[in-house]
């Protein structure tokens, strides 16, 4: 266990290169289950909906994930979602009334407690990436946040505590310096001279 | 001697009326009418007084009638609410430049054949699209590099406009010199995904509509389904957009192919990559986000390279921006502003040297100075 957090900054300075990948993987989850409902032509159901994100979002990043970024994966019950990457145990989980929802399980709670084993690292605590849709469209929020749990005594309803709770910038999608299209062809100035006559020597 | 025709050019130019330059120099409308018709010569107060309202020195309406230039595709955006006066602006500030680099085009040397293809009447723009690009020497799958100045070597006249065209990015037409030339005028801050696609659907009016069949609006389709085709291939398309497309993997798609992303999903949904809901739910995240006027992964905007180029070997490097402006009997203020928006070498696209990540870069030794 651990009293002081670790500043939220540093930790998500360290998932950077994790975010675009784990946001990519949850838009195609979310499309997938939008894709289910559309051609069953039924309205959506949301823990079907939910299960079907966790389910293809985990599928997208065992295929295609890795191939950009390193990171474990655990399989966990449920179509759980759990990352290890640079030394953090991460769940990804469906944010509940926008925060953590309460743990479900004696390993959930576990998880929660920060329990370091003996050659544990108090400065890469366990960390939820909490994802959510908007209502009523279902569509993916912009946003994804990551949370540092502490150990509590709350049940569901309620939202578990945390330590801290913050906003996790997916540099993919945001505003960047403006880019040339180039490192396509070879650039050749145009073909315009002056005439001989004018220089008196060849170009 | 005044040219009737230079006075309107100048009025048309600086977006006036008859009435409003009537009253900022201080006569009627019928004066300046008149004026324009050829029917009366004004005072020299009145020369002096038009120009300095206009901007152009009495040089300049001294000169003979300005180039024959059409309206061109500037016509087939007739529908969409844009006013008369905003379009003989846009043809005049077209008009000057292309008698600017006219001028100077006269006395350089061009190796630069014109290589657009010969149509048969009725080919699709689809097909259209895949014969220009053989024509302009590019694979059939591959991304568009750098387009303005393809065009360019492509034998095309592309002219940057110092300006910002209301409601268009561009426009295009055949110039009624002999040999008739393609020509394409850019507007200025024009964001470069857009610009692009302008400069690509431009491109489909001169190699489709060099005479207006059907109507505007079915032109104007069909020169977007040529810049759809042109930069986005289909074959490519159904390699690169596998669905389900998310913005994440269409980010990654913008700089390789140089179009904005809203331009890569309707192009999956014109080719039922995607279905009509999957395009509607992408276009709802994409507005949720701002990035309607706004996208993430911004692009450069290309610049025409010719009438810089041209400037460069006749008036010097850097250029005698006053000479050239005397010479054109235009404000020396006009041709900065027309210089800055045309490309200097240093700002042409290049391709990155192999392994230039590797490459030390030596600072030059100081010089020695004197003991």
């Amino acid at each position: 266990m651990f009293e002081d957090s670790p500043d939220p900054d540093s930790i998500v300075s360290d998932l950077t290169r994790l975010v675009p990948v784990t946001y990519g993987a949850l838009e195609v989850g979310v499309a997938k289950a939008h894709s289910y409902f559309e051609t069953e032509g039924a309205e959506i159901e949301p823990f079907l909906f939910s299960q079907i994100v966790r389910w293809s979002a985990r599928r997208h990043l065992t295929t295609k994930g890795r191939l950009t970024v390193e990171f474990e994966f655990d399989e966990l019950a449920n179509n759980g979602l759990s990352i290890s990457f640079e030394g953090y145990d991460i769940r990804l989980r469906k944010a509940f009334r926008g925060g953590v929802p309460t743990p479900g399980s004696f390993a959930m709670e576990t998880f929660h407690s920060q329990t370091f084993g003996f050659f544990g690292d108090a400065s890469r605590p366990n960390l939820f990436i909490l994802w959510d849709v908007s209502r009523p469209s279902y569509d993916l929020a912009p946003d994804l946040y990551v949370a540092c749990p502490k150990e509590s005594t709350l049940k569901f309803p309620n939202v578990a505590e945390c330590h801290w709770l913050v906003k996790l910038p997916n540099v993919a999608l945001m505003p960047q310096p403006a880019v040339r299209v180039d490192d396509f062809d070879k650039y050749e100035d145009l073909p315009i001279h002056r005439p001989l006559e004018a220089t008196g020597e060849a170009e | 001697m005044i040219n009737g025709d230079r006075v309107r050019q100048a009025r048309e130019f600086c977006g006036l009326t008859q009435t409003d330059l009537a009253s900022r120099v201080s006569v009627d409308q019928s004066t300046i009418a008149l004026v324009e018709a050829g029917l009366r010569q004004p005072s020299s107060e009145m020369l002096a007084s038009l120009a300095m309202q206009t901007g152009f020195s009495p040089a300049f309406f001294r000169q003979g009638f300005p180039p024959q230039f059409s309206v061109g595709s500037l016509l087939f955006r007739a529908q969409q609410s844009v006013t008369a006066r905003q379009r003989s602006q846009a043809q005049r500030y077209g008009e000057i430049v292309y008698e600017s680099a006219m001028r100077m085009a006269a006395q350089v040397v061009t190796t630069n054949p014109l290589r657009l293809p010969q149509l048969d009447p009725g080919t699709t723009p689809e097909l259209a699209a895949e014969l220009t690009r053989a024509a302009l020497g590019l694979a059939p799958d591959r991304p568009v590099g750098p387009l303005i100045n393809l065009i360019e070597r492509s034998g095309v006249i592309v002219l940057a406009l110092p300006t910002h065209l209301p409601k268009r990015d561009a426009f295009s037409l055949w110039t009624q010199a002999t040999p008739s030339t393609p020509l394409i005028a850019l507007s200025t801050g024009v964001p470069g995904d857009r610009l692009r696609f302008s400069v690509a659907h431009e491109l489909g009016h001169l190699v489709l509509h060099s005479a207006l069949k059907g109507g505007l609006a079915a032109v104007e389709k069909e020169a977007d389904r040529f810049a759809a085709a042109f930069l986005l291939p289909a074959a490519s398309m159904w390699q690169e957009l596998v669905p389900p497309l998310t913005l994440t993997m269409l980010a990654e798609l913008k700089p390789r192919w140089g179009v904005a992303i809203q331009a890569l999903v309707m192009r999956g949904k014109e080719l039922e990559i995607i279905s009509p809901n999957q395009a509607a739910y992408l276009f709802k995240q994409i507005s949720m986000r701002g990035w309607r006027t706004s996208e993430p992964i911004r692009l450069e905007p290309e610049k025409p390279r010719a009438y810089r180029k041209m400037a460069e070997l006749l008036y010097g490097s850097p250029i005698d921006v006053r000479r050239l402006a005397d010479e054109a009997a235009l404000p020396v203020g006009l041709v900065q502003d027309i210089l800055d928006v045309h490309a200097g070498l240093e700002e042409m696209p290049r391709r990155q040297p192999e392994g230039s990540t590797n490459v030390v870069k030596f600072k030059r030794r100081p010089e020695r100075q004197p003991e």
